[in-house]
């Protein structure tokens, strides 16, 4: 019986295949670990920033300078 | 001077010599590459040995009038293979770059040049500094001089283990997330980031466009701060490089550590450390008190989230730099790598911006406890080099990098200093961060704590002398 592959093999394969890249099974599924645990953080970050964060400022220069 | 001790010179010394007539450039590139043709073969510091290019600058240095000496003039240096070299292959230690022969210098090779110094040659480094060893599918394992089956660090591995052995006087390196610190804490040398934006990187492979730094890896403290003195200054070619006026990064080298403002985060930084790192920032710690530093503990908030925040911006950018290789040629990337830049594009932008609003808030956060403190104190790395082959963890606490990667994101300059060594007599790295264009304030703090110590000296053994050609 064919293995059910998680959502981050999904979302990987996905991705990958959308942009014309390679998306072989055995990558995916090595790939799919750090991935999990890399969107978990990053909830958790969602979850800690202060309401008014924003990104860091963009200087600009002067034309000619 | 015996030859192992010449070779081992500082490069403000050597270059005091050669300024003095009491050595010429020639002398000390023909021991240098006496030395790397001897010890490099095991070591892999060098990917390109340029022999008759340094035998070439040296003779012109010891031909430039005594008067138009610079303080780094006839010294050997090495360059990490991502520097773009005129005439000569510059791969980022990559099979996709293989061959690739730029047409013009990096505008740190051209300062580094313009002072007067020797290339040796190009040094390994990990495949497009996108990793922490040195281990390199394509150009071989840098191999640690302090136990060679142990990694130097990366992605400067090369330029590190080559200063740590004797074959070089001087190096560059590029820091994205550590890699000028993590390989100079490895091997026990110092390595400079300065401040984001302080030296140009126009010619120097990219990483990550908005985390990338250049900067010198040397044996000494004034070595490092001489060569930024080289490096230092506005380039209207590289879209962000700062317009502070550069200069006078050696003149607080010798003020010493009295009255200075010492600041120890004592969160994230000081978490699940080596028994023996923690033990040597204590002892640290302890010497800046004894030094009349003012030594405060704090506490900085969100430090648990900066390793996370760290990746999206990375894996943006690589990925978004790799993105035509990777659909043309994928075959030609390491597995690691090709891995590592392919998660990238699993990551959606929503996380990336969130990424950039945490890197916001923590320079603010960093921003205002330094309003009263001059330098950070903090390891560099949570341990010593692991094994060659030993998986490297990306998960926070975990990883290897976590105690650099803060600076990278806040921008401001940090300096890895040798701090010591573990009971298998791996090197420890100290690290100072101080406040963004204040290097000279870093560089004073880490000549404080080398001159108190007698780590700089010691050197690895290698397994055969040179004879002396």
């Amino acid at each position: 019986m064919k293995k059910r592959r998680e959502p981050e093999e999904e979302l990987l394969a996905r991705v990958l295949e959308a942009r014309g890249l390679e998306a072989a099974p055995e990558r995916i599924a090595a790939m799919a670990p750090p991935l999990r645990s890399l969107l978990g953080r990053l909830l958790r970050l969602r979850e800690a920033l202060p309401s008014g964060a924003a990104p860091p400022p963009q200087p600009l220069d002067r034309p000619g300078r | 001077m015996h030859d192992e001790s010449l070779a081992f010179e500082s490069a403000a010394g050597a270059a005091r010599r050669i300024r003095a007539g009491e050595l010429s450039s020639v002398e000390l590139t023909e021991l240098q590459l006496a030395r790397i043709a001897a010890f490099d073969p095991e070591l892999l510091a060098y990917v390109l040995v340029t022999a008759e290019r340094a035998l070439e600058d040296a003779r012109r240095a010891d031909a430039a009038p005594r008067e138009r000496r610079s303080s780094l003039h006839g010294v050997p240096i090495g360059l990490k293979d991502l520097f773009d070299t005129a005439g000569i292959v510059t791969a980022a230690g990559a099979k996709v770059l293989a061959g690739r022969v730029p047409d013009r210098d990096a505008a740190a090779t051209e300062r580094m040049a313009a002072a007067g110094t020797v290339l040796l040659g190009k040094q390994n480094m990990h495949e497009f500094a996108y990793g922490l060893t040195t281990t390199n599918v394509h150009t071989g394992a840098t191999r640690n001089p302090w136990d060679r089956e142990r990694v130097p660090g990366g992605s400067s591995g090369g330029t590190a283990a080559a200063l740590a052995a004797g074959l070089c006087y001087l190096g560059l390196g590029s820091d994205t997330g550590g890699s000028i610190r993590l390989p100079a804490a490895a091997c026990g040398i110092v390595g400079l980031k300065p401040t984001f934006g302080r030296v140009s990187r126009r010619g120097a492979w990219p990483l990550s466009w908005s985390l990338d730094h250049m900067g010198p890896m040397a044996r000494t403290v004034e070595d490092a701060a001489l060569a930024l003195e080289c490096l230092a200054g506005h380039d209207p070619e590289d879209p962000w490089s700062a317009r502070e006026p550069a200069g006078g990064f050696a003149a607080e080298l010798e003020a010493g550590a009295q009255g200075l403002r010492v600041g120890v985060p004592r969160n994230w930084f000081f978490d699940e450390l080596q028994p023996e790192v923690g033990q040597a920032m204590e002892e640290a710690i302890a010497t800046f008190a004894r030094l009349e530093a003012r030594v405060t503990e704090l506490e900085v908030p969100y430090l648990e989230h900066v390793y996370t925040a760290f990746h999206p911006i990375i894996a943006a950018e690589a990925s978004a730099l790799h993105e035509p290789w990777l659909r043309t040629q994928p075959q030609d990337y390491g597995e690691l790598t090709r891995r590592a830049l392919e998660l990238g594009f699993a990551l959606s932008a929503v996380d990336h911006v969130n990424a950039r609003r945490m890197q916001s808030v923590l320079r603010a956060e960093l921003a205002e406890r330094m309003r009263e403190i001059d330098v950070l104190l903090v390891p560099s790395a949570p341990r010593t080099a692991p094994k060659i082959g030993e998986p490297i963890s990306r998960e926070p606490k975990e990883a290897w990098n976590r105690c650099l990667v803060p600076f990278n994101l806040t921008g401001q300059p940090a300096i890895s200093v040798p701090a010591g060594f573990d009971g298998a007599g791996l090197p420890i790295g100290l690290q100072f961060a101080g406040r963004p264009f204040e290097e000279a304030t870093v560089l004073r703090a880490a000549r404080a704590w080398e001159r108190e110590t007698e780590w700089s000296a010691r050197r690895p053994e290698l397994p055969a002398a040179p004879a002396r050609r």
